[in-house]
């Protein structure tokens, strides 16, 4: 497929429903786009990234991507994915939803920067986190600020449901991480864990005013993911259909 | 389930007989043919809750796994730990197509954590109709083939909680109803029925 505009966008982060003062669910569709014959110089940032042609033997840093945002009642999104779901990811013939089911699969298929250890405990703990975000802390979290825009719930007790379910799956994931030094939540190095923890963290403080001072593994490695450029180009204000900010 | 290596403990199954999450991991552990020790664990009496079990799972959901050192949470981690650390009868394609439309979920959201009933049905017909939209094309004898995979392993729980819980209309997914059928003349999946489990409650 032809090469994307030149911007090299890092490894997804679960992105998911969009700020909700605009009443609006963000779902993304993504290409993911191939190599061209010639090595391309990148700038994204502070970073220089070089992309590889299929015959050079340097390491890729990323996998590039073409981000299609999707409203709320997008009829032809439908067509594509029946499960509305976000985000979806396309890749030649393969279409694939459920956010943890589209970074397994890019494990299988990118295997740079591998994000689960070989070792069977510390692969399941990962599996776990992701899975408490992407299961258990997540959806209910959706199912709040939906019925909060639908005008079922009001804005305390919206508020209140979220609290509940990140408060819980914080706490639980703390306990799970206890005596944890490393530099991200099972290892010095970014892996899946983080992958799921950020996006949550990150929508706790900058929407639900969650105080992270109670989680303090949590509130350390969000410093950490803050510094990180992929972690950095993923943030929902950093999309290409991110409202502009207010003047 | 014959036990096979006598100096290595069994894995020990945290579960509740009629929890669609148990539910799951004791068809894949019947399905590959492990023999594990079952230790109930009563959520009516907020088992849950104790501060012993609160150290295997502090989400306090069944089910949880504990194989020599390793102690997992959640279905899904529990099924893909597993899946490597048992690799006969693999749940997993090696085609990555087939590999993703496996491992991905249709009903995210854990239900039976006081969501009120009409919202669950409504998480239930939008998975089921998503899934059968998915695998209605297919001729296969199970979701994905004449194989049973992971997809399977997810699917049947739900489609029996569906059922037997939520009144599900299967008129509705004609080819869910059909794989329901094929489950509840599966060996190991009637095996890890709810109501085979030792925890559950006799019939009068």
């Amino acid at each position: 497929s032809p090469s994307s505009p030149c911007s090299v966008l890092p490894l997804l982060s679960g992105v998911t429903a969009h700020s909700f003062t605009t009443s609006r669910q963000e779902l993304v569709l993504l290409r993911v786009g191939h190599g061209s014959d010639e090595a391309r110089p990148v700038q994204r940032g502070d970073q220089l990234l070089l992309l590889p042609g299929p015959h050079r033997p340097q390491p890729q840093r990323g996998v590039e991507y073409e981000y299609r945002a999707v409203e709320w009642n997008d009829t032809d999104y439908e067509k594509i994915n029946p499960i509305k779901y976000v985000p979806a990811l396309q890749d030649g013939d393969i279409l694939v939803s459920d956010s943890l089911a589209i970074i397994l699969y890019l494990e299988d298929k990118y295997p740079q920067h591998l994000l689960l250890p070989q070792d069977l405990k510390r692969k399941a703990l990962n599996l776990q986190i992701a899975s408490i975000v992407c299961s258990s802390i997540q959806p209910l979290q959706c199912y709040a600020v939906i019925g909060l825009i639908k005008g079922k719930l009001g804005p305390d007790e919206s508020l209140q449901i979220v609290h509940h379910y990140i408060d819980k799956g914080f706490r639980a994931i703390e306990k799970l991480l206890e005596g944890c030094d490393s530099k991200f939540a099972t290892g010095d190095e970014v892996q899946l864990a983080d992958v799921f923890l950020a996006p949550q963290i990150h929508a706790g403080v900058t929407r639900f005013d969650i105080d992270m001072s109670k989680y303090p593994h949590l509130e350390r490695f969000y410093k950490a993911y803050m510094e990180i450029p992929a972690f950095q180009a993923a943030r929902p204000e950093n999309q290409p259909d991110a409202p502009s900010p207010p003047q | 389930m014959a036990s096979a290596e006598a100096p290595a403990a069994r894995p020990i199954l945290y579960s509740y007989w009629r929890s669609s999450c148990s539910h799951r991991v004791r068809i894949a552990l019947n399905l590959k043919g492990i023999d594990y020790e079952y230790r109930a664990v009563n959520l009516l009496k907020g088992e849950q809750s104790d501060p012993e079990f609160m150290k295997l799972n502090p989400m306090k959901f069944v089910p949880a796994l504990v194989d020599g050192d390793a102690v997992i949470g959640d279905s899904y981690a529990i099924a893909l730990y597993l899946e490597d650390k048992y690799p006969q009868r693999p749940l997993l394609p090696q085609d990555l197509k087939k590999k993703a439309l496996n491992i991905q979920r249709f009903i995210e959201q854990k239900v039976g954590t006081g969501e009120s009933i009409p919202w669950v049905q409504q998480q239930i017909d939008r998975g089921f109709t998503a899934v059968e939209n998915m695998i209605k094309g297919c001729a296969g004898k199970f979701a994905m083939g004449d194989e049973v995979q992971l997809a399977d392993v997810f699917l049947a729980p739900q489609i029996f909680a569906a059922v037997t819980r939520y009144q599900t209309d299967m008129s509705n997914y004609p080819t869910l109803a059909r794989l329901h059928g094929q489950y509840m003349t599966h060996p190991a999946f009637e095996a890890a029925l709810p109501d085979r489990q030792p925890d559950a409650p006799s019939s009068g």
